[in-house]
């Protein structure tokens, strides 16, 4: 149970209350009971799934009538049941979403309509057309972009929005599937900059673009920034720097910062990683000290950054003697300005001089 | 506010007395599991005997699907989710024996039937694929002794692909980290004692920033702080070895704000209505820290470690 406030109710209440539930629970009980006697007796009627719609409706968290609700629908497939098919898994994805408002976090609800797509290719009806299938998973982007406006942080919808345009890259015909995969993935890219913009903490929109840089990189859309790494590395990280500026405390864009660098950054000569290096860290620092003369406190992300940079620069072979002492002295701030990880800071303390005395011996 | 032992113990015993209450009918579904959920609360309270040990026994057997698995109630279909439930009380009362050989072979050969051919596990024949089923399905062959060399080099492989930048782990690859995923994968890789193949920095420090200024933890950057997650994230640290990333101290505060200290059980969060559920992760996670002289847990089978401890480790001999 999430988010419902404690009440304890008065003798007075307790009493309404269980006079109300009991008529819900001989309600609910009956209707149980039928679906589990009409389940055993292998009833697979339309008759059988309006009563399943109707507990369902009560319970949403019941997998096993959920269950019981697809062996219906196949066994109408296997029996080619006089019915129109299309018109029942357009009613099937109508029930899901119509439940998917009132219990978007449904893991069942989700699952449910997964199979429904999944099956449909598969009806017995004419009227199943590549270009139906085609146009019923644009309905499903649009359906699941309506969703994520409404919480963009739903990871359900995430999850099921990386399904539906898997989906729709495996429709291109053979000789397609890569060039449709690539502009598939600039798509979502694109849309992972529009959630951003809407929201700089995202982390589902970050987490989603650390996913599709590997692969726009791999196979560049022609003529896009992603078929020049460096550039692309220079542009994002101006997009960076706007919003480290706009919310220096907010974690999302910082992990994305790391993770971009020790991404690229090997890639690349070892002169044009550490001239980047030394424009990030200049970046970060003065930051930092407009966060100091602000707070009169040093941002603890700028810290945590500062010292990513140094390691990179240990790494690729600056002064390591005087990277070290720099870097411990970031990590002496972060004990002070951050108690709650003391432990994480001071075991950074450590691995630092074990990491440098390996490195010397 | 101290630690309500009793009154949680209480609040326990009389879950299954609630059926004038709606919300009974409504939750048949979880039985199983939360069945587990209170038989674990109560034996890390010390206080195993509070069920009577031969009903939760006949309550398992009674939940049996002709498919092999378990579920979550009787006439309710075999799940993976409540078959480990099942699995694992059974382990703790101590009365895996009450199964036949051949018994155990069905639910084994029920579990393995749900790997799929990438190596992830659904949690039923319906298809769902979650990286919360291939830790069920792991636990319990676990729990039986029963891995097998291919059933843990598919679960490996499946795990090493949902990694993410951020060093967690998602529900399938390309899923967001999320605590309760994180959790599943590191557990997964440490039954299959690969635990080499975690980004053990990377990770440890994601999870320590879930603990925000309340000392309650999140699930995800971002969210509100909430008592599972004083399990599913401290768990994962526990077995990657940096449990002292966060603050225990803070971390305590929260959860006993969570307990409702008239009747009993533990809140998500301050204020809000207990349930068994974040009962027993509360207390679970007072138990990693140490608090309350509780029953030590084993944060990767959440279950008393002198139970776990007897399970074959893998690779078996």
């Amino acid at each position: 149970m999430h988010g419902v406030k404690r009440t304890h109710l008065s003798a007075q209440l307790r009493e309404q209350k269980r006079q109300q539930d009991s008529n819900k629970i001989a309600t609910y009980r009956r209707l149980n009971e039928q679906i589990l006697a009409l389940r055993e007796a292998h009833d697979y009627s339309l008759e059988s799934l309006a009563k399943n719609s109707q507990l369902l409706a009560l319970n949403p968290e019941y997998y096993s009538a959920w269950n019981y609700r697809r062996e219906i629908l196949l066994a109408l497939m296997a029996a080619l049941a006089d019915v129109d098919f299309v018109d029942l898994f357009n009613r099937e994805l109508h029930f899901t979403l119509l439940h998917l408002k009132r219990f978007p976090k449904c893991y069942w609800i989700w699952n449910h309509r997964v199979w429904v797509l999944q099956h449909f290719p598969d009806i017995p009806s004419m009227e199943i057309t590549p270009a139906l299938i085609a146009k019923v998973w644009q309905t499903e982007l649009a359906i699941v972009a309506k969703l994520l406006e409404q919480d963009s942080r739903n990871f359900h919808g995430w999850h099921y929005r990386r399904f539906v345009t898997g989906q729709m890259a495996a429709l291109a015909t053979d000789h397609e599937t890569g060039a449709a995969r690539v502009q598939l993935a600039n798509i979502e890219f694109e849309y992972t900059t529009q959630k951003i913009n809407a929201n700089l903490s995202n982390y589902s929109a970050w987490h989603q673009r650390s996913k599709l840089v590997p692969q726009l990189l791999l196979s560049p859309p022609p003529g896009s920034l992603f078929e020049r790494p460096s550039e692309f590395l220079t542009t994002e990280i101006a997009y960076l720097t706007n919003a480290m500026y706009t919310d220096a405390a907010d974690s999302s864009h910082w992990l994305y910062l790391h993770w971009l660098l020790c991404e690229l950054l090997p890639t690349m000569p070892e002169a044009e990683q550490m001239a980047t290096l030394v424009k990030v860290q200049g970046v970060v620092e003065e930051l930092n000290e407009l966060e100091v003369e602000d707070d009169g406190v040093d941002n603890k992300w700028c810290l945590v950054c500062m010292g990513w940079i140094k390691k990179e620069m240990y790494r690729i072979g600056g002064d390591k003697g005087k990277l070290v002492e720099e870097m411990l002295v970031l990590v002496a701030k972060l004990v002070e300005i951050d108690p709650m990880r003391k432990g994480r800071w001071e075991d950074l303390v450590g691995s630092i001089g074990v990491e440098h005395e390996i490195q010397h011996r | 506010m101290s630690f309500a032992r009793e009154k949680h113990i209480a609040y326990i015993d009389a879950l299954n007395k609630k059926q004038d209450d709606y919300e009974y009918w409504l939750s048949e579904h979880l039985r199983m599991n939360g069945l587990y959920w209170g038989l674990t609360a109560l034996c890390l309270m010390k206080s195993p005997d509070t069920l009577p040990r031969d009903d939760v026994i006949a309550f398992i057997l009674s939940c049996r699907d002709p498919n092999g698995g378990f579920g979550a109630f009787p006439r309710h279909d075999g799940h993976l989710l409540s078959t480990l439930s099942a699995v694992q009380m059974l382990a703790t009362l101590d009365a895996l024996d009450v199964l036949a050989p051949s018994e155990v072979d069905s639910i084994v050969a029920f579990i393995m039937s749900l790997q799929l051919e990438n190596g992830a596990f659904q949690g039923d024949l319906f298809g769902e694929v979650d990286t919360r089923f291939v830790y069920t399905a792991i636990n319990a062959l676990s729990i039986l002794g029963r891995l097998t060399p291919t059933v843990v080099d598919g679960a490996v492989e499946f795990i090493s692909q949902c990694a993410n930048f951020d060093g967690g782990y998602g529900m399938v690859p390309g899923a967001e980290s999320h605590a309760a995923q994180v959790f599943t994968c590191v557990g997964t890789l440490a039954i299959t004692n690969r635990l080499d193949l975690v980004d053990q920095e990377l990770l440890g420090s994601w999870l320590s920033e879930r603990q925000l200024p309340n000392g309650g933890l999140n699930g995800r950057p971002e969210k509100l702080p909430d008592v599972c997650y004083s399990w599913w994230v401290l768990s994962s640290l526990a077995i990657i070895d940096k449990l002292h990333w966060i603050d225990h101290a803070k971390l305590y505060e929260f959860i006993l704000k969570s307990q409702d200290d008239k009747d009993g059980g533990i809140s998500d969060r301050p204020d809000n209505q207990a349930d068994v559920y974040h009962t027993v992760f509360g207390i679970a996670g007072l138990s990693l820290m140490g608090y309350e002289d509780l029953v030590e847990v084993d944060p990767v089978y959440c279950m008393p470690k002198s139970v776990t401890d007897g399970f074959k480790k893998w690779p078996y001999e």
